[in-house]
């Protein structure tokens, strides 16, 4: 168990946590945006499951896989982002008129 | 550079963007939407912070921020959350704000032609009490209603010819559940009795439970026989 980092293993326990609540909160609405972002925060899960899992099976595989998931991450965030920033400049300039 | 260096340059790119537009948002929003804007870039900016630090590792510049990443990176999904659930709070509170203005202008609406309508238009609850009067049951018959929904009337509506003696609210209780369609009955007022026209319809809530009844009547003639 050498291995296994007790801060990274809490941090996945958390995010399992809070992720129904998460998805349940965004569910509420039918918003592009929250598509990026649900992609994302999978993106996020995925990469603390797999730096869990490198420090027993595979190292080099899954640090890269950890890695190329938090980079997915960042360009969904990035596109969720821009979507949403276009819905409130939209909704801003339809209540100004 | 290593495959995980070129991927957490990217991601560290991707998270840049997503921080800055949601800084960019703090600016447009008010109240709320701009409480879940900050806490939107607080979240991302915890995840540059792991991207950047991740990358100047990579790219063999400086392993300092390593340690600090755990406990940065530990705090991004309450605050996404936190952020998620202020949006979707003020969404609901403002679609129950446009909701309650909608149904107070009907309900504005409904009571101009209520009041204005020229014939008596009555609540009657289940003990045969008037729960409200419109201004022309007021004017014409004496069938007020008080501030606490107490019954001040000053008129009885009982069926053609019946007694009055007996009423305890303001309408005979048989007008309670029944459908009445054009009926002559009798409105015992101070002045005298009158004649009207009465139909009635009974209320019934949502569980089915009978509420009273709305009924709607008219001086049948313009003379009142006395009582």
């Amino acid at each position: 168990m050498d291995s296994l980092s007790y801060s990274e293993v809490f941090q996945l326990l958390l995010a399992i946590v809070m992720a129904p609540i998460i998805l349940r909160t965004m569910g509420s609405t039918k918003r592009m945006a929250h598509l990026w972002m649900v992609l994302a925060l999978i993106s996020i899960l995925g990469s603390y499951v797999f730096t869990i899992a490198e420090g027993f099976v595979a190292p080099t595989l899954f640090n890269d896989l950890e890695h190329a998931c938090l980079c997915l991450a960042g360009i969904f965030f990035a596109v969720g982002s821009v979507s949403a920033t276009r819905h409130l400049r939209a909704r801003l300039a339809g209540d100004r008129s | 550079m290593s495959l995980a260096g070129v991927f957490d340059l990217v991601g560290a790119l991707g998270f840049i963007v997503a921080t800055v537009l949601a800084a960019i948002s703090i600016t447009f929003g008010k109240g709320a939407s701009r409480l879940a804007a900050v806490l939107m870039t607080a979240a991302f900016s915890v995840l540059t912070f792991v991207m950047v630090s991740n990358t100047l590792e990579h790219l063999g510049i400086t392993a300092a921020l390593d340690p600090f990443e755990d406990f940065v990176e530990v705090v991004f999904f309450p605050l996404f959350a936190y952020a998620l659930y202020v949006m979707s709070a003020d969404t609901q509170l403002k679609t129950m704000r446009s909701m309650m203005h909608a149904a107070q202008a009907e309900h504005d609406l409904v009571m101009g032609i209520v009041d204005s309508a020229t014939v008596a238009i009555v609540m009657v609850d289940t003990r045969g009490c008037a729960g409200f009067s419109n201004t022309f049951a007021e004017k014409e018959f004496g069938l007020y209603v008080g501030p606490g929904h107490e019954r001040v009337s000053h008129a009885v509506i009982v069926p053609a010819g019946a007694p009055a003696d007996s009423i305890q609210g303001a309408f005979d209780v048989r007008i309670v559940g029944a459908t009445i369609r054009d009926e002559r009955w009798d409105a015992v007022t101070e002045t005298g009795r009158i004649p009207v026209r009465l139909s009635a319809t009974p209320m019934y809530a949502r569980s089915g439970e009978l509420m009273g009844s709305v009924v709607v009547f008219i001086r049948e003639e313009p003379g009142t026989t006395s009582s």
